[in-house]
């Protein structure tokens, strides 16, 4: 049986042209909006990612590089873990929904002899490690140049995202949805110090636990997608004969899921990769915690990068300062 | 894939020009060409429900076949329940198991047992009831005998997994659709424009008003509904008859856009249902192909309308059933049943749904509908129900709270969008979809698509992709 396109008329590519024709106007509208419009959101947080970016490449190896999500950027003092380590850091973490796939290809290139490359992942980072999601839009919204940390398939939407995004960031000004214009107190792009650490939300009130943000945990505990990221990342710091070692993320009592950190441990033994620490040791209590029971404030803080430093220097082959016997 | 994604973005042209220009020349091809397309489109949420998908199709082509083949009445009827058994006994597996087991939990508890009774932990297959319901069809035609078993089992599977139709309808009966996909297919330039506006009405409705509704229908169902003014309860039943409106009847027409690019023609789903005048108008307007699927194989074959008291029992049946092909929860049974019971006033004084368009003098009983409606979708929505129930006792006791409210809530941008889509949809409510009948002026028709498609980009969430509603079911 024979099926066709009619002669007399248009065929399917006829349609096609058209369908273009039509794009042209809306996509010019687009351009427009990319070129002259507002950003795509008005919290800059994630433009804290150049201020890093500046630090990774003007720091000379060895050195030490923080990847994971907003567990450390939150959570971790990079001036503390230098002076542990006797090694500049950079703390490269931002946000885990970028996912472990771009957090790996952020610092692949820059891993140079005797660093040490210190992955500090949210469980999610092991379920889902190649997000595709917003955040890669708002980011490459803010530093176009992070576009090549995404993978070449996602572009275009990244691409096509930022452009929409602008034009409904104009529309919500012209609508006066957007009135005000004032930054978030904690998330910010001057809410970070030179290391790269947030510390913006120290020294604020607790928001208590009814507002708190518990963790999500989602199965399987470790995607298959996992591995290749984790041996690739692996490889690239044997290859320049430097160091990787996985910690726990810190999370608070009441998110604490010990069979899906067992199941991590297991994983990471199997493939050959250090897990440093205990999960009881970097687990606290929920008012220690900010506005998620991944974000510690000032006290855990401090609490989990003195037990991150007495982990690491007591791990075989690790160049240490004087670690602190003392640390609780 | 979900239709408003980047991914439906390049999927769809590609699988446009390949399927008129790469496997155009022969049906068989085209056929096989669209079971691969739809299998990915399906396998693109979770590649492990496709083996029920194949299940479902094999085994009703298996029984078709061997119910055509059976000599006796008995045999046939026995190919006819192993079918039932099949596809129902999927639906009840996936997705009425752990509802039935924490009831009989429940029941053991009253009488003084501690059950240890086992619960299956399994995600809902996308689609399952609407897929079941479209290859269940095709065995219950074949038994009746309005169908002839199908010898062509790609273009069967084909017409049970076609992608714009899959997962959320229209339920196709193998009556209609399965002989487009046996015939030679031509493409026609201007079906497929038609398609093409259909599809842009379907996602100005998804992405402009279901979407925009979500946010508030989720926050006012899940605050504290006894100290939230009445007037703000309403507004929580009104955005919801929306975001559902818009995302069911958006999903729907896509998926009639979308097929007609293909040379498909799938049934109509939706006409305006909100203009009804009547309960048993609203059910002639609103998901046309589920309300088609209980009367032919439900209702009928229960005895139909042969007296007013069999009528009565038959329609509260039949509702409470369909009540349940929603979801495995009490509040969709109250939702069928409360439907049901809107029936019977117009049974008892023999009623008949008014085949007419409605007009501008009919406005009281349309409101009065819409209202009946409203309180039906509160059901639906709760999560239990005694949470509808105190919903809707609060929205009446505490309409005098806040009346300020009011004034807030009609002012909201989604308000401005609904207006709009009710009075586009009141212009064209003989048309077969909203921007069917355009002003013929080249320059006034391209004016308004422009306008449809820069308000969908001005409102499509970039950071959340939003599901259809009945993706669920």
């Amino acid at each position: 049986m024979a099926s066709s396109t009619s002669s007399s008329e248009p065929g399917p590519i006829g349609l096609l042209l058209r369908i273009g024709l039509f794009a042209l106007p809306v996509t010019a509208i687009l351009l427009l909006a990319m070129s002259f419009g507002p950003n795509a959101s008005r919290v800059d947080y994630v433009e804290g990612v150049i201020a890093k970016h500046k630090r990774l490449d003007a720091l000379s190896s060895p050195k030490v590089m923080v990847i994971g999500g907003s567990n450390a950027t939150f959570g971790i003092d990079s001036e503390l873990l230098e002076t542990g380590l006797c090694k500049p850091a950079v703390n490269m973490s931002i946000h885990a929904s970028l996912g472990f796939r771009f957090m790996v290809d952020e610092v692949k290139g820059s891993i140079g002899e005797g660093d040490l490359v210190i992955a500090a992942l949210e469980h999610s980072s092991y379920s889902h490690p190649a997000k595709d999601n917003d955040l890669h839009i708002l980011l490459v919204d803010r530093w176009p140049e992070a576009i090549r940390f995404t993978p070449w398939y996602t572009r275009p939407r990244v691409i096509m995202g930022v452009m929409v995004m602008r034009a409904q960031g104009a529309w919500k000004i012209f609508t006066g949805a957007w009135k005000d214009d004032s930054q978030h107190q904690v998330y910010r792009a001057s809410g970070f110090n030179e290391r790269g650490d947030l510390v913006s939300h120290l020294g604020l009130p607790p928001w208590g636990p009814a507002r708190q943000q518990s963790v999500g945990y989602s199965e399987p505990v470790i995607d298959d997608a996992f591995w290749p990221i984790a041996m690739e990342l692996a490889d690239s710091v044997r290859a320049h004969h430097a160091q990787l070692v996985f910690v726990w993320p810190v999370v608070a009592n009441t998110s604490y899921r010990p069979q899906v950190c067992k199941v991590i441990e297991e994983g990471l033994v199997e493939h050959g990769l250090t897990m440093v620490g205990s999960t009881e040791d970097y687990t606290m209590p929920d008012s220690s915690f900010h506005d998620t029971h991944y974000h510690l404030r000032s006290a855990g803080r401090q609490l989990r990068t003195a037990r991150l430093v007495r982990d690491l220097c007591a791990t075989k082959g690790m160049a240490c300062c004087a670690p602190k016997k003392d640390t609780p | 894939m979900l239709f408003p994604s980047f991914t439906f973005l390049v999927f769809l042209p590609l699988v446009f020009l390949a399927y008129w220009y790469v496997f155009g020349r022969n049906v068989e091809w085209q056929n096989a060409f669209i079971l691969v397309a739809s299998y990915v489109f399906y396998g693109w949420w979770d590649w492990r429900f496709l083996g029920l998908l194949v299940l479902s199709s094999m085994g009703d082509l298996f029984i078709g076949r061997a119910i055509e083949n059976s000599t006796g009445q008995r045999q046939r009827k026995a190919w006819l329940v192993f079918s039932l058994m099949v596809n129902l006994g999927m639906l009840g597996v996936f997705k009425y198991f752990n509802f039935f087991m924490d009831g009989l939990h429940d029941l053991l508890l009253t009488v003084g047992l501690q059950p240890h009774l086992p619960t299956l932990r399994v995600l809902l297959p996308v689609g399952i009831s609407f897929y079941t319901f479209q290859s269940l069809s095709y065995t219950i035609d074949v038994y009746r005998g309005q169908l002839k078993a199908t010898r062509d089992p790609i273009a069967f599977m084909a017409f049970v997994s076609f992608f714009p139709q899959l997962v959320a309808g229209p339920i196709e009966r193998a009556t209609h659709l399965l002989p487009q996909f046996q015939a030679p297919r031509s493409f026609d330039m201007a079906a497929a424009r038609d398609g093409l506006r259909q599809m842009l009405w379907g996602f100005f409705k998804k992405i402009v008003i279901a979407d925009s509704c979500s946010p508030i229908v989720d926050k006012i169902f899940s605050g504290d509904v006894t100290t939230t003014p009445g007037i703000t309860l309403f507004f929580g039943a009104f955005f919801f008859a929306f975001q559902i409106y818009g995302d069911f009847s958006g999903y729907s027409d896509i998926a009639i856009g979308c097929a007609r690019l293909f040379g498909l023609q799938l049934n109509r789903n939706f006409n305006y249902p909100y203009f009804s005048r009547s309960i048993s108008e609203f059910w002639r307007r609103w998901h046309i192909s589920l309300s088609t699927w209980f009367r032919d194989y439900v209702y009928m074959p229960l005895g139909g309308w042969r007296t007013k008291w069999g009528r009565l029992r038959n329609i509260l049946i039949t509702f409470t059933t369909s009540g349940f092909w929603h979801g495995a929860n009490w509040t969709f049974l109250t939702w069928g049943a409360l439907h049901g019971a809107y029936y019977v006033p117009e049974i008892l004084r023999d009623g008949k749904a008014r085949r007419d368009d409605p007009e501008l003098r009919d406005l009281p009983r349309i409101i009065i509908t819409f209202m009946l409606v409203l309180v039906a979708w509160v059901f639906f929505r709760s999560s239990s129900l005694s949470t509808a129930g105190a919903y809707l006792y609060n929205m009446v006791g505490h309409m005098d709270r806040h009346p300020g409210a009011l004034v807030k809530w009609m002012y909201r941008p989604e308000m401005g969008w609904i207006l709009f889509m009710v009075v586009v949809e009141w212009i064209a409510r003989r048309q077969q979809h909203a921007l069917e009948a355009l002003p013929r002026v080249n320059g006034v028709r391209w004016a308004i698509y422009l306008f449809l498609a820069l308000v969908i980009l001005l409102y499509v969430d970039m950071e959340t992709e939003h599901g259809f509603i009945y993706f669920q079911f």
